[in-house]
């Protein structure tokens, strides 16, 4: 639909003016804001990777904090080891470093590590998943049952993982034990990471690998009869899902300087459906939008209404998803669209998505 | 076109006008919880951080210690402040969040200018702060009861090490109730730190540790372990499982036939909510030990538990966690104004050496060396829904972050090792 406009979309707009503000926002604000910033950018990039598979495949993953948390445990992990053996390690008895571990030692391989991992992980998952044809709600389920499997797990190992209490005092890309990066620094660097991570998603999403993707959340049946193999190309966009799912894990670590369970189970992976719920799937500005509006809402709301923010957030978003099921960049994008394009075709079709909710868009896949 | 290019400067500015409220609200640094002294000007009072959940998975818990700082603060105000100065206190809600935690000890750090924070429950959220305390030069005040062997520079422990828990206990029980001991504690550092002192100790009193098993964290089903139990002959079980769990354990104790009176319970993990839950039935006759018991008959007890209910008629319970939070608002304040200048962070730190305050469970004082608090040891058993106080210390008892019975080493320097130990914290 987009390819038949030939004006430049509203979307972009709001691209480049987010940009900018994100360029200049360490000007104006106090250094832990900026921090903030970071951590909310590796969250933008978690929800761009999110977007990918359910905005564009149409593969609800319900548990996507898992390859976010592969990524940031092997950061966690890294720096544990740099001055020997760890306290939870002495106290469960180990006597030395686990022979895996040792790769994890230098941060840049770290880093490297956290973006392979989940993405092998994702592709082995996809490939069991997705050659036996499993999808919509069984798809959906099954990652929600991972998720929850996981965060069991590293509590349950805490002779690696320190469990509950998780990894601590993560700095930022010190190497050698030199010095960290600086917080602002950190932010450019995350930003422009961010950056690329979108313009790369952009370029898929454009590519005949993203016009597949979203073939198949359309219709995988008839994408079949034009000779795809779809699971291959499911598998895929798992795959590099996940590499960025583990990328925006390794950035985040060092951002809060810690990692836990919280940030890896189900109410994490819930928490990133929700962002791009509200920012609008499938148009890649949706994600980030969310993930930065969201993240503040709740920190602002927190600040301020420090008994009863939940509550309100809860109520903003329901709304949102009760009268504008597109999101909220996805119902700017409808509008354009609209104003643009005065055929009746078009007012007929997008009538008939403003019909149907959220759950019924989502599980009618 | 036109239109379109409208629509994107809306779009545009609303996305602007969310984002940069962030920057707008550095003005705004008071949270609507905190109601403290809303009359003097901020250049006259002393501002202090509340950094404790009021939503999320421990938000219950911690209710009671925001409510307990609340209330020190508000009477620390009414009886004249801090050398004149008043105290305005900033409360801060992270959400049972580790990350959050780290969030919010920064907000309040550098943008509302703190001079101290009275905050976090469990370990995951006290350890998250530590790198912004270090790095930002600022202090936490931590009231939960801890497992030990960390002594953080910028952090006073007034929650009780787990020494104080255990050298009078385990001697009584193994005396009075019997010498075979079955450990249960719940899969985490807490109960694992303290079951190997209590090891030691059992074995020092002649005792016998005839089974040792560990729970995951959350965990509610208890048969097995109550059938190891049954099995071993335990006189006593020696319970270190923490939270929830709890209920479930003892609930399992029973229906397993396990028979308080012959072979009690025995735990350092409970206080009154927990028993709430539980449920007299199923506590009835089981052991607890704890700094602070709100059955405790001292005149400042008993003030202080109709303090807090008159003020909070809310449902919750007074707890040794909300006794250790008012408390820990009061040694602060006594260490306040000790100093000069409240913002000289190193000088607040000294100046907390030796501070006493009369506290609801009585005299306590922070260690001249090791920013642990010398807190009573007592214990109960529990009778009708309530802690029946069977022993009280005569005196505070000293705290021993790193314990002599395990470390026999640390005992010429104050029970922790060098401050540039790197084992003295998580670095």
């Amino acid at each position: 639909m987009k390819s038949k406009l030939k004006d430049f979309p509203v979307n972009h707009y709001i691209d480049i003016a987010l940009l900018i503000f994100l360029i200049f926002f360490p000007l104006f604000v106090k250094t832990f804001r900026v921090e903030m910033m970071s951590r909310y950018l590796c969250f933008a990039i978690f929800a761009l990777s999110l977007d990918l598979l359910w905005g564009y495949t149409g593969l609800l993953s319900l548990g996507h904090a898992v390859l976010f948390g592969m990524g940031g445990y092997m950061i966690g992990i890294c720096y544990q080891i740099q001055n020997g053996l760890p306290a939870f390690m002495t106290r469960e008895g180990l006597t030395q470093i686990p022979w895996f571990y040792i790769p994890l030692k230098n941060p840049i391989a770290a880093a490297a590590i956290g973006i392979l991992i989940p993405a092998l992980f994702a592709m082995l998952l996809g490939f069991f998943m997705f050659s036996s044809k499993i999808k919509g709600v069984f798809f959906t389920i099954i990652t929600l049952a991972l998720a929850q499997i996981f965060s069991e797990f590293i509590i349950n190992v805490q002779k690696y993982t320190n469990g509950f209490n998780g990894l601590q005092g993560v700095k930022r890309f010190a190497i050698n034990g030199g010095e960290q990066l600086g917080k602002v620094q950190y932010y450019y660097i995350v930003l422009a990471i961010a950056v690329l991570v979108f313009i790369f998603c952009l370029w898929l999403s454009r590519s005949r690998i993203g016009k597949i993707a979203t073939s198949i959340r359309e219709n995988e049946a008839r994408l079949g009869f034009f000779g795809y193999q779809s699971s291959h190309y499911k598998i895929l966009i798992y795959t590099i899902s996940g590499a960025l799912a583990g990328l925006a894990g390794v950035l985040y670590t060092p951002a809060t300087s810690s990692i836990t369970t919280q940030d890896i189970g189900v109410a994490a992976s819930t928490a990133v459906v929700v962002w791009i719920a509200v920012g609008g799937r499938g148009n890649l500005t949706g994600a980030v939008f969310g993930a930065l509006f969201i993240n503040w809402a709740q920190s602002l709301l927190s600040e301020h209404f420090s008994s009863y923010w939940q509550l309100i957030l809860g109520g903003v978003l329901l709304a949102i998803i009760f009268f504008i099921p597109n999101g909220i960049i996805g119902q700017i994008i409808e509008l354009q669209r609209r104003r643009t394009v005065e055929g009746v075709k078009i007012k007929e079709q997008s009538n008939a998505n403003k019909g149907a909710g959220l759950w019924r868009q989502i599980f009618s896949r | 076109m036109k239109m379109k290019r409208i629509i994107a400067l809306a779009a545009s500015m609303v996305l602007m006008a969310s984002l940069a409220g962030c920057g707008s609200s550095a003005s705004a640094s008071k949270g609507s919880a905190s109601s403290g002294s809303s009359d003097s000007s901020s250049g006259d009072s002393i501002k202090i951080g509340v950094l404790f959940s009021s939503t999320g998975s421990t938000a219950l818990v911690e209710k009671t210690m925001t409510d307990a700082c609340t209330m020190a603060f508000d009477e620390i105000n009414a009886a004249g402040g801090i050398n004149g100065r008043k105290i305005e206190y900033i409360h801060e809600d992270y959400a049972s969040d580790p990350a959050k935690c780290t969030e919010k000890i920064k907000k309040l750090i550098e943008q509302d200018g703190v001079v101290a924070t009275v905050g976090c429950y469990t370990s995951a959220s006290r350890q998250a702060t530590l790198p912004t305390l270090k790095d930002d030069d600022s202090l936490l005040i931590y009231p939960t009861y801890t497992e030990g062997e960390e002594v953080h520079p910028n952090v006073i422990y007034v929650g009780c090490m787990p020494n104080q828990q255990a050298t009078d206990f385990i001697p009584y029980l193994m005396q009075n109730v019997g010498k075979k001991v079955f450990l249960v504690g719940s899969d985490y550092v807490f109960p694992k730190t303290c079951n190997k002192q209590a090891k030691a100790l059992i074995e020092q009193n002649g005792g016998e540790v005839v089974g040792e098993e560990y729970a995951p964290l959350g965990q509610t089903d208890f048969s097995t372990i109550c059938n190891k139990i049954k099995d071993s002959g335990a006189d006593l079980v020696y319970s270190t499982v923490i939270g929830d769990s709890n209920t479930a354990f003892y609930k399992a104790y029973k229906q397993y036939g396990l028979d308080p009176a012959k072979c009690p319970i025995c735990a350092i993990g409970i206080d009154e909510s927990n028993l709430q839950a539980i449920g007299a039935d199923y506590a009835e006759g089981n052991y607890a030990s704890m700094p602070y018991f709100s059955t405790l008959d001292t005149q400042a007890s008993k003030d202080f538990v109709e303090k807090y209910n008159e003020k909070f008629d809310d449902g919750t319970v007074v707890t040794v966690l909300t006794e250790s939070a008012y408390s820990s608002c009061y040694l602060l304040a006594e260490a306040l104004k000790k100093v000069d200048d409240p913002t000289d962070t190193d000088a607040l730190i000294k100046a907390f050496a030796g501070v006493e305050f009369d506290a609801p469970q009585g005299k306590i004082k922070v260690d001249e060396y090791n920013h642990s608090t010398w807190l009573y040891s007592r214990f109960a058993k529990i009778h009708d829904g309530k802690f029946d106080i069977i022993y009280s210390s005569d005196e505070a008892i000293r705290p021993e972050p790193w314990p002599a019975v395990l470390y026999p080493k640390y005992k010429d320097t104050n029970f922790m090792p060098d401050w540039n130990d790197p084992i003295c914290y998580p670095q």
